[in-house]
């Protein structure tokens, strides 16, 4: 009993640190579990951020090599519109025409070939063989509109009309992963052959678009 | 009944209760040491992690206010590159007809001043049949040679000839080869 009398401050002490032992360690690792948890949460966010943050460096360096974005980007939505317009394959048709002087006679739907992201068509067209050589190296973006051949028959000889298999598409609008990586070169120098090929007019700013109220007084009271 | 104390065995017990203590109060210093030093060393680890998380978050709020910052150059190139990649995806799809002809009428053209070219059809898988004539036997020779040559095969993943013919009494040959264009590098697109 006197033994226990004389060491009871350490024997409690023992006890405390082994009570307390247990709690810091319950505590602890609890709180180590939550930060562990959100440093591995914030680091999967970050890495996220960090995709598009890359995106938007790479844009930059792709906007150095003259490409302008914003004007591609109307270009790219005339190529490849989000609804089929079939004005704008007849105007593409029309253009390419002017263009490289190869007359485009007719074209006929080939339903047999088309689906809903692509409109086939068989076109007929005449002209020299040097302007359907010119027709052949600007049809694809020429017109206005992306247009894709699957086979040509070309020959010097007897050169006279021609029957082509064009595909115009439009766009599933598909937008550019955050695991995208860099363009390869030849996907640039689409984006330069397209920039070259492709014209697009500017909006009228609006104060330069002509003004009716200039010419008609408003009246507020037709009494 | 009369008790009787063995203070013989009582005082062995005792001085074997008094070294279990003794070693109770060592255990205590050492526990209380380590105990100290662990905790401390806990903190300091908790207090690093910490630290860590608080890094983490700067790191994200700053790339978040980069974004923020350029979001509207994000969304033009994110919907530019999903075009640009759509329409390469499409224009794998086309013939892709003038840089292929070119190379073949370059080639022809080194084979031979006297081997004319006729007429050439190209699919989309670049498989291609074109047809050459020849006005005579020196010159229609002097082609063949060239086009076993590797200056002139490397530009095919594989061309046979597959139609001779002789016309305009035995004057003129013409050719007519079929096969698959090696991929264009896409550099020179």
């Amino acid at each position: 009993m006197r033994l226990i009398k004389d060491n009871i401050v350490y024997l409690g002490v023992f006890v405390c640190l082994a009570v307390a032992s247990v709690a810091i360690g319950y505590i602890f690792f609890g709180q180590l579990e939550t930060v562990h948890g959100k440093i591995a949460a914030t680091q999967i966010e970050i890495n996220e951020i960090n995709k598009k943050v890359n995106l938007v460096r790479y844009s930059q360096t792709v906007a150095r090599q003259n490409i302008d974005i914003t004007a591609m980007n109307a270009v790219f939505g005339k190529l490849l519109p989000e609804k089929e317009d079939y004005f704008s394959i007849i105007s593409a048709l029309e253009t390419i025409s002017q263009k490289t002087q190869f007359v485009i006679t007719s074209y006929q739907i080939n339903l047999s070939k088309s689906s809903p992201k692509k409109l086939a068509l068989t076109v007929a067209g005449s002209g020299s063989a040097k302007d359907f050589l010119k027709f052949l190296g600007d049809y694809q973006f020429a017109g206005g509109r992306l247009i894709t051949v699957d086979k040509i028959d070309f020959s010097n000889a007897g050169f006279s009309e021609v029957k082509l298999n064009v595909n115009f598409y439009t766009s599933s609008n598909t937008l550019l992963s955050n695991n995208f990586n860099t363009f390869t070169e030849k996907d640039l120098n689409i984006v330069r052959k397209a920039q070259e090929k492709v014209s697009i007019v500017p909006a009228v700013p609006a104060q330069n678009q002509p003004s009716d109220s200039g010419s008609y007084d408003v009246k507020q009271n037709p009494f | 009944m009369k008790s009787r104390i063995n203070l013989l065995k009582r005082e062995r017990k005792y001085q074997q209760y008094e070294l279990y203590f003794h070693y109770l109060r060592i255990g205590t210093f050492v526990y209380c040491g380590i105990f100290v030093v662990t905790v401390m060393g806990l903190l300091f680890y908790l207090y690093n992690v910490n630290n860590q998380y608080a890094a983490l978050l700067r790191q994200k709020q700053e790339s978040a206010q980069y974004l923020l910052q350029n979001k509207d150059t994000e969304a033009e190139f994110v919907y530019f590159g999903g075009k640009l990649l759509e329409i390469s995806k499409l224009l794998k799809e086309d013939v892709n007809f003038q840089p292929y002809y070119n190379l073949l009428i370059t080639s022809l053209d080194q084979a031979s001043q006297e081997a004319h070219f006729n007429s050439v059809t190209i699919d989309k898988s670049k498989s291609v049949q074109f047809t050459v004539s020849v006005e005579n036997y020196t010159s229609l020779l002097g082609f063949l040679k060239y086009v076993e040559t590797d200056k002139f095969l490397r530009y095919f993943k594989d061309i046979t000839l597959i139609n001779f013919d002789l016309a305009d009494n035995n004057k003129k040959y013409t050719l007519t080869f079929k096969g698959k264009f090696n991929e264009i590098n896409e550099t020179t697109y």
